[in-house]
């Protein structure tokens, strides 16, 4: 049980990792979606190629890293807005995934390993080498933030962008850093999910990227909050699927249950954050008349 | 430096989409050709141009309404598409009943649904914080796969070929007013909405401090306007709206709801506001404009199977080229 959850959490904490970064720096990645459906694409066909993990992987992580920079430039360079300008990033990567898988293979349909490769080979299980490069980047990512001083520039570029100005660092040349970075982390994740499957599914990222968007927004700045909401949603999902198994609720609805499960932390997040909020002007009404009187 | 910037941007995403369709064309000359006149060519396209522009007019002066009232509703595609199935399961359930008395019933369930979707995301927004933006995506995401089983098993019509519900009976249906397109008497309830739209936001209060919120919502909150509540309206309008552009898909266009028949409403509104930049008086050309461009796109790459993907792509250069020079927003 908890090696299935962490096996559905790995892609999940790769995304979110990568999602992490931007957040820092002050931009927002509506995009995860997109650069993660472009690494499973990418990445299964580099794996079904070559017949190794690591290149499906490292394609995909490329994948994502040239849509990133794309992503980059129309933010930074030809400011648009952030937030369309990553929806046109999930727009655009599905419609571009559809226009090369038939062109290039005649469907756009759910792609096997034996269209790229006669023997059909595909690399084999590769274990749990996913959880071990989840957990990787994840503490990458704490000792990046904690020790390293980029962290604390890509900290500053969110923050306070002026300090780091008259710092002499560019704000720019950190946000674009932190963005294909994401892409590269997003791609990889996207590449992992392809070769779980050992196969190419349309929209096999299911939502996984707005998911690790939400887990970023209610854990905010805390990477082990991150982390603990991804691992949350997870295992919810796993139940999810086991529950299905058990009481055969039909597979279709089950798509719809990883938008809910979000959707639910969504609200409790809220909920919760709003009792501290009042909690706290509570308390702070409580003191100043005391005080007053005192 | 931004208009400058942003005409190359727009010129050059659409030398980019000309390429795609070029290159994939066995025909290039043709394809060009039919990119530009394929919706002019016949009235049954032309019906069909001015009826899809009809029901885009509808979800992009929702996503407008959101967007001035200060939220962003990234939940329209699900918002329509159970604004589709509300009307039609009403209506199957009423078979009997006088067509004067349920069309309109049908219209508003289906308005109903959206504003539902719409109502919940601007109620989270307003009483435990949490972004619209995100909360209205979610929701969608989930009620689609859900409509899609609901449609696909136990609402199914088993004699239909497609993934549908029974039709409705034909007196319940919208006028056909050019058979055999898809032009049906909802085209006057979109104009409808759109001159509302355009009324309420230039000659009434409640337009103007809707309008006041979105743009500037600590002035609108010194001068004693209820900030939250004017964004959570514009929710709930613009929920509204997208559900009536679903409950004219299946009233009108399909006579039942079909599952993924009004995918692309809630994106496309998107893009239809942002081409009008949000003025209500632009929403009618801004809808007519892109559904042009969408028809004679996916008409010239109709051979090569991509014609939906096409969309995609122009939806995406919109999105991007449209805001280019106006960063600031959203940091």
């Amino acid at each position: 049980m908890l090696i299935s959850v962490l096996f559905i959490a790995a892609p999940l904490i790769l995304a979110a990792v990568a999602g992490y970064l931007p957040f820092r720096a002050g931009i927002l990645n509506i995009g995860l979606e997109g650069l993660m459906a472009l690494g499973a694409f990418f990445g299964f066909i580099a794996a079904a190629v070559s017949g190794s993990w690591l290149m499906g992987i490292l394609a995909g992580s490329l994948a994502g890293a040239i849509a990133a920079t794309f992503f980059a430039w129309t933010v930074l360079r030809l400011e648009a807005n952030i937030f369309l300008s990553g929806l046109g990033l999930n727009l655009a990567a599905a419609g571009l995934l559809g226009i090369v898988s038939q062109l290039a293979f005649g469907t756009k349909g759910v792609l096997r390993p034996g269209l790229l490769n006669p023997a059909g080979v595909f690399p084999p299980d590769h274990g749990i080498i996913s959880i071990i490069g989840a957990g990787l980047a994840f503490a990458a990512l704490m000792l990046l933030m904690r020790k390293s001083r980029w962290g604390h520039r890509l900290i500053a570029a969110g923050e306070s962008p002026e300090t780091l100005k008259n710092l002499g660092h560019s704000v720019k040349i950190m946000r674009f850093q932190s963005l294909v970075l994401s892409g590269i982390g997003c791609g990889a994740a996207g590449a992992l999910l392809a070769l779980d499957i050992g196969a190419y599914v349309p929209n096999m990222t299911g939502g996984r990227g707005w998911i690790a968007l939400v887990a970023l927004y209610i854990a905010g700045k805390r990477p082990l909050g991150l982390l603990a909401t991804v691992l949350l949603f997870s295992a919810a999902n796993a139940a999810a699927t086991v529950l299905q198994g058990m009481t055969g609720i039909p597979d279709s609805l089950l798509l719809a249950s990883p938008f809910f499960i979000t959707f639910l932390g969504l609200v409790v997040a809220g909920i919760l954050r709003t009792l501290a909020e009042s909690q706290q002007r509570r308390k702070q009404r409580d003191i100043t008349p005391h005080e007053v009187g005192g | 430096m931004t208009k400058n910037r942003r005409i190359m941007v727009i010129v050059g995403g659409i030398l980019l989409l000309l390429g795609l369709v070029l290159y994939v064309s066995p025909k290039p000359l043709e394809a060009l050709g039919d990119l530009f006149t394929d919706p002019l060519r016949s009235p049954f396209s032309f019906g069909n141009l001015i009826a899809t522009a009809g029901i885009l007019t509808l979800s992009g002066a929702g996503i407008a309404v959101a967007m001035t009232s200060g939220s962003f509703n990234l939940g329209g595609e699900g918002q329509a598409y159970l604004g589709s199935l509300l009307p039609v399961m009403l209506l199957l359930a009423l078979p009997g009943a006088p067509p004067a008395l349920m069309i309109p019933a049908g219209l508003a369930a289906g308005a109903f649904g959206g504003a539902a979707m719409g109502w919940l995301s601007g109620i989270m927004r307003e009483k435990i914080g949490t972004d619209e933006l995100i909360s209205s995506y979610l929701a969608a995401g989930a009620a689609i796969p859900i409509i899609d089983y609901l449609i696909a098993v136990p609402l199914r019509d088993p004699e239909s070929y497609l993934l549908s519900t029974p039709k409705i009976s034909e007196g319940f249906r919208l006028a056909r007013l050019l058979p055999p397109s898809q032009l049906t008497s909802g085209i006057l309830l979109a104009l409808g909405a759109a001159l509302l739209w355009w009324f309420v936001s230039r000659y009434t209060l409640a337009g103007y401090e809707l309008k006041i919120s979105g743009a500037n919502p600590r002035f609108a909150a010194l001068s004693g306007i209820r900030v939250s509540l004017y964004r959570s309206t514009g929710m709930t309008l613009s929920g509204a709206l997208c559900g009536l552009a679903g409950a004219l898909m299946s009233l009108g266009v399909y006579g039942a709801a079909i599952q993924g028949g009004t995918g692309g409403i809630g994106w496309n509104g998107i893009a239809v506001a942002l081409i009008a930049r949000y003025r209500p008086a632009l929403i009618l050309p801004a809808a007519l404009f892109f559904t042009y461009l969408t028809q004679g796109l996916s008409a010239a790459v109709m051979a090569s199977g991509i014609s939906s993907e096409m969309g995609l792509l122009l939806q995406a250069a919109v999105f991007i080229a449209i805001t280019a020079g106006e960063s600031g927003k959203g940091e």
